[in-house]
């Protein structure tokens, strides 16, 4: 993806120096929540996992298109990674959220249409995952992942829809008010800047872990490739 | 109002937070080592094929 | 299925009937597509009254659900009733996985579907023929099961209203899992790959089914149902437009 190693290393660099600023951010600007308490302080890297989680999937169902589209091994590799990392901040925005929840709604879990559709959407990419491993041929491989991409992507709102007509307790951080949502907080300004912060944070993560993904992916590749030049010579 | 002290959980919050990338980023280090050394191998053995 | 005739599709009309040509264009190209679909809905319908294979493992195991059902939760009599679309509509979905799976594997394993390709068959008319075929093979599990489920549960099944939602749902379920379906029976572990891919995509079918039938047989107002209605009806529609265009990318060889 990043074709030069000096740049790659450049990202590395600077996603651990924003990682750091973050987490300083968490812990020392944005302010105690008082009727929460410490734990409150979870929600920042929890709404950036949650979102950045969603956002890999949809650079999933994106670079399935172009790979139907092109047919480029590119595109197939950066899907398939984006849905390893994706899967890796859905399982941390779950965990996260269900340790906030315990005192919060003192449950680990409710049938909520939210977390729901989440763990139905992780679902849909561990199942991503088992097919790519079931299928031998590379071509057929990256078209099936490609579709299936493509497919369990779009039924991830229709799903979200469908569930949502029960009421819901999580709170809606943006947009509306979740006044009636129990656990939801007044955010003061320093709330909302590490909110945000923690996003980009999490955003540019998500680009450096892509990168050295694809990077791991295609020295695999060359040593699949040298394995079968071996075996047929 | 109280605050309760709810820091255990967020402890563990943390925990579980960075603790899950960096297992991930750990098993891809196994990877990759595994990686290196079987193209190492599979150089050596290309180059005893063309001797 | 190798002796099976397939009409029009292993002969080509502009092959043997080189005259009728232009009679065939002026009747223009969605005719012919609509009857290359019908030809191949055909040749499923007859292989499977030859064999009733199919049909009867889905019927089997549909009855086995429901009775296991009954026994699995303790249903009494407010609890049935409570429960009976829930029931209903596991049992179709898993009727249907088993019903999807075998019917793309033989079709894999026959070596039918690489012959039906190099015909000069638009590959979608492959989907829906496909998808027709297990639409219509749900819909007689479901036609013979919900008079057993009525006398069993002692519910009133068959409302015109309740027969809408058990043909929108199995539309849906059908037509997402022939693409489904056609992608599995080429993975290694094929059997258990299909619900893995299937049931988490189509859980809206299951919810709205669920829900809709549940207001049916409980008798609530229009009104109330009506959403499921047409939370069913933008799933079928979106999912066969998707299974239809990812169609063609399956089956390229």
């Amino acid at each position: 993806m990043l074709q030069s190693d000096r740049a790659l290393r450049t990202l590395n660099v600077v996603t651990g120096l924003l990682l750091l600023a973050a987490t300083g951010m968490v812990f020392l600007y944005a302010p105690l929540e008082r009727t929460m308490g410490a734990v409150q302080r979870v929600f920042y890297f929890h709404v950036a996992a949650a979102w950045v989680g969603l956002a890999a999937f949809l650079v999933t169902f994106v670079v399935g298109l172009l790979y139907l589209r092109t047919g480029n091994p590119r595109w197939d590799r950066i899907g398939h990674a984006s849905v390893e990392i994706g899967l890796v901040y859905t399982v941390m925005g779950a965990a996260s959220g269900s340790i906030w929840a315990r005192p919060a709604w003192n449950t680990w879990w409710t049938w909520d249409p939210r977390l729901i559709t989440y763990t139905v959407m992780a679902l849909i990419y561990v199942a991503y995952l088992m097919l790519r491993q079931g299928l031998e041929d590379p071509n057929r491989r990256a078209r099936f992942a490609a579709i299936y991409g493509i497919v369990g992507f779009i039924s991830v709102p229709i799903t979200f829809f469908s569930i949502r007509i029960w009421r819901t307790i999580h709170p809606v951080v943006v947009g509306g008010s979740g006044d009636a949502a129990q656990g939801s907080f007044a955010m003061t300004s320093p709330m909302l800047q590490t909110m945000l912060f923690s996003v980009v944070t999490f955003t540019v993560v998500y680009i450096c872990l892509l990168a050295n993904r694809v990077r791991l992916e295609e020295l695999s590749e060359r040593v699949e490739h040298l394995k079968a030049r071996l075996l047929s010579a | 109002m109280d605050t309760p002290d709810t820091f255990n959980y967020m402890l563990l919050g943390y925990a579980v937070l960075f603790g899950l990338p960096f297992l991930y980023v750990l098993s891809w280090w196994f990877k990759r080592r595994n990686l290196e050394k079987d193209l190492e191998l599979l150089n050596t053995l290309k180059d005893d094929q063309k001797s | 299925m190798n002796s099976t005739p397939a009409p029009d599709l292993s002969s080509p009309p502009e092959a043997a009937h080189a005259p009728e040509q232009p009679a065939l264009a002026a009747a223009g190209p969605l005719a012919s597509y609509w009857r290359s679909v019908l030809a191949i809905l055909w040749k499923d319908l007859a292989a499977e009254f030859r064999s009733k294979e199919l049909i009867s493992a889905m019927l089997v195991f549909s009855l086995l659900v429901v009775l296991i059902f009954n026994f699995a939760l303790q249903l009494d009599r407010v609890a049935r009733e409570n429960v009976a679309a829930g029931v209903l509509w596991v049992t179709a979905v898993f009727s249907g996985t088993l019903g999807l799976n075998r019917s793309l594997a033989l079709e894999k394993d026959r070596g039918s579907l690489d012959g039906l390709l190099l015909t000069p068959v638009d590959r979608s008319a492959l989907y829906f023929g496909k998808m027709l075929g297990n639409w219509f093979f749900m819909l007689i599990v479901q036609a013979i099961i919900l008079p057993v489920f009525a006398v069993l549960y002692n519910l009133p099944m068959l409302t015109p209203l309740l027969l809408v939602f058990v043909v929108l749902g199995t539309l849906g379920y059908a037509g997402v899992g022939t693409l489904l379906a056609s992608m599995a029976v080429h993975s290694r572990s094929r059997d258990v790959m299909l619900p893995i891919l299937l049931l988490p995509v189509a859980l809206p079918v299951l919810v709205a089914a669920v829900q809709g039938s549940g207001g049916v047989l409980e008798k609530r107002a229009w009104d109330e149902i009506s959403l499921w209605f047409n939370v069913l009806a933008v799933y079928d529609v979106i999912f066969i437009a998707v299974a239809y265009m990812a169609f063609d990318y399956v089956v390229e060889e």
